[in-house]
């Protein structure tokens, strides 16, 4: 079984999968070494979830945060000084 | 006549447009003293070049236009600086027999949640920026642009000035390390 990836290879595969599809090749080594591999399997699923939830991140940070009075001030005072 | 001209008045731009666009600067930057000196730089560019804006787009517009650039710069100077200080500490085994299996005390743990449980707790969200922002500049520059701007391998490689190889490898182990952090926070408060 020279084809046999190791759990660094597949797990960059496991990533990689998330932005573009793989070949087939890879695709096939990967399938191989998740049929016995339980750390790699946990990786698959672990990574899936966080990439759906740095969507949500992304999204929910672009909620409310405001600019304080005084970092306001703070940008104010220094273009003021700029414009002089 | 000049009217448009004598209206310009970055002390209006910060009230008006200031929480949105430190908002936008946060969501990339994730570091308020970063998102306020690039905000800084913003308007400060933004007054200095005041006779180019043509009144085509809104002044909102024109504004993130500047504002992109901005972080822009800001990403290509991380990513252009050596990699000094970028440690990996890889998980994986390396240099002997068992080369690259996953080192037993750094492999995946079994999480044993509910997915949907965990994407309704804000805790949760804020975690996972809370382990982006610890990530290396660097890392933080590339696995921003492909998160938040969507932009593609060659894009990146265009903006950045790196190989599609160096891309992946940087996104993975962005990941990687991402993965054991969010473990290490969230799963290991026992």
């Amino acid at each position: 079984m020279k084809m046999m990836i190791t759990c660094e290879q597949a797990s960059f595969l496991i990533d990689k999968e998330q932005y573009t599809l793989l070949s087939a090749k890879e695709k096939f080594n990967l399938r191989m070494h998740l049929l016995t591999c339980k750390f790699c399997t946990l990786y698959k699923i672990e990574s899936h979830l966080i990439n759906n939830e740095i969507k949500r991140v992304v999204t929910f940070n672009e909620a409310e945060i405001r600019l304080s009075d005084e970092q306001k001030s703070r940008i104010i005072k220094k273009l003021k000084m700029e414009e002089d | 006549m000049q009217s448009t001209v004598t209206e310009i008045n970055p002390e209006r731009w910060v009230h008006s447009y200031g929480d949105y666009l430190y908002n936008y600067a946060l969501s990339r930057l994730y570091s308020k003293d970063l998102a306020e000196d690039i905000l800084q730089e913003t308007f400060l560019y933004a007054w200095q070049s005041r006779d180019s804006f043509s009144g085509k787009s809104t002044e909102r517009t024109w504004l993130i236009s500047i504002l992109k650039r901005k972080i822009a710069d800001h990403y290509r100077e991380k990513a252009t600086k050596k990699e000094q200080g970028i440690e990996f500490n890889t998980p994986f085994i390396q240099g002997d027999f068992l080369q690259g299996k996953w080192n037993d005390e750094r492999a995946p743990h079994d999480w044993g949640v509910d997915e949907d449980d965990l994407s309704k707790d804000e805790n949760f969200m804020r975690s996972i920026r809370q382990c982006i922002s610890h990530l290396p500049d660097k890392w933080k520059a590339v696995f921003t642009l492909k998160h938040i701007e969507e932009l593609t391998n060659n894009e990146i490689c265009e903006m950045l000035d790196m190989s599609d190889n160096n891309i992946w490898t940087i996104l993975h182990r962005s990941r990687l390390r991402l993965r054991a952090c969010i473990e290490n926070l969230w799963f290991k408060k026992i």
